[in-house]
């Protein structure tokens, strides 16, 4: 079974997972995502790759801790191993030469933007980053993410301070400043792409997310994916998970992850009182 | 609280309003009856000589002095001129807590957004760690966030600089999260001022500063009895209830009373959706005072809302149980009952349940079975049967306090916690008894007694007080505990103002009943004081409905199993194995258990909580409550099912099961008589004195250490209790596997060493019925071999 190389925590409720998949290090591209299942009775979820490096056959996955799956891979240490991790799953995100592109990212985000802003700069993009958390503390990887952009910045509310339309004061800001954007990529909770989104929308700036659905087998089989883009049926796993946030049925997606909170609340109830008795 | 020469009352102007208050009123607890609203955060009712005035948002102005007093550390004077609001104190109170916000995950206070959070972010509720409000266990109830509210503006100016990292998981019940805490120490006062504990403290410096388990331990392993006192004292979630972490905000409050010891606490229920999410106790209560117990506290939801509970009738088909129809379920029942004939019927239903059900099971025994054999479980040993009404207030209000043989924190919570108060007032406790006492820390005399020598060891301390005083046994060189002992507590109680001398009919009963109940009392006579013999279960005070069969519960439990009874309704806690079932078995219960598994039908029954009831408490009253939640999937209350039962067996009993319900009256005194003797332990042949105490926490069908893995850590039902100088000569350590020999049979267990039990014991807690212990009753002590296991 796939081991664990590395397991951090990078700031509250975010880690950091290094893990031993020397197939998945030689396929990836930026934008995949692979499907981990903790151990054998866990759920299979998925998770954006944050980075990979074929030589060491490892793969990096940063991960928030968001319900009974993730928070069993934040107990994991080095050594230890999950049931299942399967990838690369997903099509790449969009690269080539547009011009100036900001990139977003919130809580996983942060780690998942990585490898996309690496790959943009390399097709000869000028890469901004922006960087948003509640709080200044929350935020990690400034260095790593400086290292394949052109600037960096971060948006955090507490102090900003009450500020409504927050992503798109921030992405306004950055227009402002660069004078033009021409794509912007969000990666981070769906109310973080939803933001962006409306916020580009009157701009005209296309923009790209990274929607995370519940998805159960990651291979386009059982369809519980399934978004609405552009009026039409998509498999985030297999036709994602980038999609035009323009086209997103965003209600939509926001009602089917909300489908099993209850569910999931007492999942994570009955692992809790079982592993913290 | 007024001071020789002191007015009756002072007159003060607060806000221009004229008051009078009590010499030694803060100026906070006066502005307050005023209905002046002053904020504070770390104020917790004590004096103001007392008052901890750390969180400094009640500051004040008052005319003729400098700077700002906090007021709730301001007592107020004759005379005083004081304003609880200006523009000064106002910009004081926002800088402080802008101070606090800044310590503090508080960005979802400024955020704009907020109100989007509950619908895009549900799962938030799951999250590890709290970065924000929606996270945070104590949402919607946080002292932080209504202050923010009405003082405002949120934003902090300060860098944020939140303490952590991550959330202490180590215990059981509690989390404790640094980065939420605001250092208010209301916990820290709760556990020491309230409790009698101090295991909380202040630690480190500066911006490391937080409230720790000193050393940085666990609490448990300090000795924590979670009684939650700390988690309901704190403003913020920085100290939660883990099982409610993820709970939503309550959509009422309902009183409830606790079954779970003989107290009775009333306690508030938090309920949302048909579900309990938290009790926490009632500061109206009588009993508890706002004080609860880790079973009130943490117990209840965990059992009301367990994955055993069984929600659907059962009956079993072609050697499985299936569910069926209610219908199906009673006929079934009904027909299998009467297939046999009376006198080899049996039935045996649990104490702790609702006087309304225990009124139902007696008459459907009687009426419907026609069986003499029915009895509750447990039944009331002749000891116990000497417990009596208690009278909390009396005991509280002694000076010293004698405590035989009970650990009182455990066993009578709440009336440790009265003591705990007296104690702050100078009170002294003795504790005398065989093996570890968790108040050994709060007394000034803990002596070792060993089993059946208590009433020896009264002897001695009445004779050194009143000698004079005849002596109920002849003299006789008493060994099993040190005469230093006997003079220190002689001495105590002698001079000690009113004494209160308490054990539990667990412990009399160990020690051989009347007689010890007897010495109890002439101590107190002659020591100036009362004695109390204090019940150990709900209900225990219950008046008698019927005669009780004679050979008690575990008789006939004992006849089922080997077949002299043919057909047996259970509903209580029993073993019954495949090997040693009657052939016919109806259990009657709320969660799944032992004997389910072997019963030929299942009727599922609704908890207490699911269907109110009356409950007669330690002071003989019986106190009523309404359900405060629909009972789970198709459970039925207990009387509903008799009746229709008993429908089934014969139209007349069926009025006669409801109309015994409805003639449910409140008990007036109860007089119980003394009973029993002791017994002379039979020390031949085995290297060790086995002292067994029956395990009490259990619910119906529910056995909370067996059943509930958190109670599992705190009280483990394996731990057999050994003397520590003789195990460390044997070579023996904590935690090895042991097994217990007597000559009634043996069972397994985990070696715990305790430097306060006297050579040669053993010490064990039995849960109900257990087949392992069968035979051992709770008296006295008897031999027993002790033998590693690999």
């Amino acid at each position: 079974m796939p081991r664990i190389l590395a397991r951090t925590r990078l700031v509250p409720n975010v880690h950091v997972l290094e893990v031993h998949a020397p197939e998945v290090a030689r396929a990836c591209r930026a934008g995949q995502f692979v499907i981990v299942m903790p151990d054998e009775r866990g759920e299979r979820i998925p998770l954006s790759v944050a980075g990979w490096d074929a030589a060491a056959e490892s793969v990096t996955v940063v991960f928030t801790t968001a319900g009974t799956s993730t928070r069993k891979l934040a107990l994991l240490e080095p050594g230890d191993e999950v049931a299942v991790f399967v990838g690369p799953l997903g099509r790449p995100a969009a690269c080539g030469r547009f011009g100036t592109v900001l990139l977003v990212g919130g809580c996983f985000g942060i780690g998942a933007i990585r490898p996309i802003a690496a790959a943009l700069r390399e097709d000869g993009n000028r890469v901004l980053v922006t960087l948003e958390a509640k709080s200044p503390g929350l935020v990690f990887w400034r260095d790593r993410l400086r290292q394949v952009s052109d600037a960096v910045s971060v948006a955090a509310r507490e102090v900003t301070q009450g500020l409504v339309d927050f992503a798109g004061a921030e992405i306004r800001r950055v227009l402002e400043r660069e004078g033009r954007l021409d794509r912007v990529v969000a990666i981070g909770c769906p109310s973080l792409m939803h933001a962006c989104a409306e916020a580009t929308r009157p701009l005209s700036i296309p923009t790209a997310v990274q929607l995370t659905p519940i998805m159960l087998d990651g291979t386009g089989m059982c369809g519980a994916c399934r978004v609405s883009v552009g009026g039409t049926v998509k498999f985030a796993c297999v036709d994602g998970p980038e999609f035009d946030g323009h086209a997103v049925d965003w209600e939509e997606l926001f009602a089917r992850r909300a489908a099993y909170v209850e569910e999931e609340v007492r999942s994570f109830c009955a692992w809790e009182k079982e592993r913290f008795p | 609280m007024g001071r020789p020469g002191q007015a009756d009352a002072v007159r003060l102007v607060i806000d221009g309003r004229e008051t009078t208050a009590a010499p030694g009123t803060s100026l906070l607890a006066a502005a307050r009856s005023l209905g002046i609203d002053v904020p504070a955060l770390c104020e917790d009712g004590a004096p103001p000589s007392e008052a901890f005035a750390g969180c400094r948002l009640c500051l004040v102005e008052v005319e003729g002095r400098r700077g700002y007093p906090p007021a709730c550390a301001t007592e107020a004077e004759e005379g005083m001129v004081v304003r609880t609001s200006s523009p000064g104190i106002l910009r004081l109170r926002r800088a402080n807590l802008e101070l606090l916000l800044a310590a503090h995950p508080s960005a979802c206070l400024a955020c704009a957004d907020r109100a989007k959070c509950p619908e895009e972010k549900p799962g938030l509720r799951k999250s590890e760690e709290t970065t924000g409000c929606p996270q945070c266990p104590a949402d919607g109830r946080c002292r932080l966030q209504a202050l923010a509210a009405s003082l405002g503006p949120v934003a902090s100016r300060f860098a944020p600089a939140v303490r952590g990292p991550g959330v202490r998981r180590e215990d059981p019940f509690i989390d404790r999260e640094r980065a939420l805490c605001v250092l208010c120490g209301r916990c820290v006062r709760a556990c020491s001022r309230d409790r009698g504990a101090a295991l909380l403290t202040f630690a480190g410096r500066g911006t490391e500063r937080s409230v720790e388990a000193a050393l940085d331990r666990s609490l448990l392993e300090w000795g924590c009895r979670f009684c939650g006192a700390c988690v309901d004292a704190c403003p913020t979630g920085a100290l939660a209830e883990r099982g409610a972490r993820t709970a939503p905000a309550a959509e009422r409050v309902e009183p409830i009373v606790c079954p779970l010891c003989s107290l009775g606490c009333r306690l508030r229920a938090e309920v949302r959706d048909g579900r309990i999410l938290r009790t926490s106790p009632d500061p109206e209560d009588p009993v508890g005072r706002g004080q609860a117990c880790v079973k009130g506290r943490f117990a209840i939801r965990e059992i009301v809302h367990d994955e055993r509970r069984l929600r659907t009738p059962l009956v079993r088909r072609g050697g499985r149980l299936a569910p069926v129809s209610w219908e199906d379920a009673l006929d079934a029942a009904a027909e299998k009952l009467l297939s046999v004939p009376p006198e080899a019927r049996g039935l045996v239903f649990a104490r702790g349940m609702t006087l309304e059900s225990l009124r139902a099971y007696e008459t459907f025994g009687r009426d419907a079975l026609g069986t003499a054999e029915a009895a509750a479980w447990p039944a009331l040993a002749a000891g116990r049967g000497a417990a009596e009404k208690v009278r909390l207030d009396d005991v509280a209000s002694s000076r010293t306090f004698l405590v035989l043989g009970t650990d009182l924190p455990t066993t009578h919570p709440v009336v440790f916690t009265r003591i705990v108060a007296a104690l702050r007032t100078g009170a002294r406790l003795i504790l005398a008894g065989p093996g570890p006492a968790s108040a050994a820390r709060n007394s000034v005399l803990s002596a070792e007694v060993e089993a059946g020598q208590g009433g020896a060891f009264l002897d001695e301390v009445i004779g050194a007080i009143a000698p004079a005083e005849p002596r109920s046994r002849p003299l006789f060189r008493a060994t099993g505990f040190d005469e230093e002992d006997v003079r220190e507590a002689a001495r105590l109680l002698a001079d000690g103002g009113p004494v209160a001398i308490l054990a539990g009919a667990d412990h009399v009963a160990i020690e051989g009943g009347a007689e010890f109940a007897g010495r109890m009392r002439t101590l107190a006579r002659v020591s100036g004081g009362t004695a109390a013999v204090l019940p150990m279960s709900i209900n225990d005070l219950a008046p008698a409905g019927l005669p009780a069969f004679s050979g008690g519960a575990s008789d006939i439990l004992n006849r089922a199993r080997s077949g002299a009874l043919r057909a047996l309704a259970l509903a209580a806690p029993a073993a019954i194995g495949a090997k040693a079932k009657p052939s016919i078995l109806v259990t009657i219960s709320t969660h799944s258990g032992r004997a389910t598994e072997f019963a030929d039908v299942v009727l599922p029954a609704a908890s207490f909580a699911e269907t109110g009831g009356t409950f007669v408490d330690a002071r003989g009253i019986a106190t009523s409550f309404a359900a405060v939640i629909p009972p789970v999937g198709s459970a039925r209350p207990d009387v509903e099912i008799l009746a229709e039962l008993a429908r089934r067996m014969g139209a007349e009993a069926s009025g006669r099961v409801v109309s015994a319900v409805s003639a449910t009256v409140a008990p007036g005194p109860v007089a119980r008589s003394l009973g029993g003797g002791s017994q002379v332990p039979d020390r031949t042949a085995f290297s060790w004195r086995l002292i067994v105490r029956p395990d009490r926490d259990v619910d119906r069908g529910l056995l909370m250490h067996h059943d509930l893995p958190a109670f599992r850590r705190i009280r483990d039902p394996r731990l057999v209790w050994v003397e520590a100088d003789a195990a460390a000569h044997e070579g023996w350590k904590d935690g090895d596997a042991v097994t217990v020999e007597t000559s009634e049979g043996s069972w397994p267990g985990v070696l715990r060493l305790s430097s306060r039990m006297a050579p040669g014991m053993l010490a064990v807690r039995i849960v109900p019925d257990d087949p392992a212990a069968a035979g051992l009753g709770g008296r006295g002590t008897r031999p027993a071999f002790l033998r590693r296991r690999a």
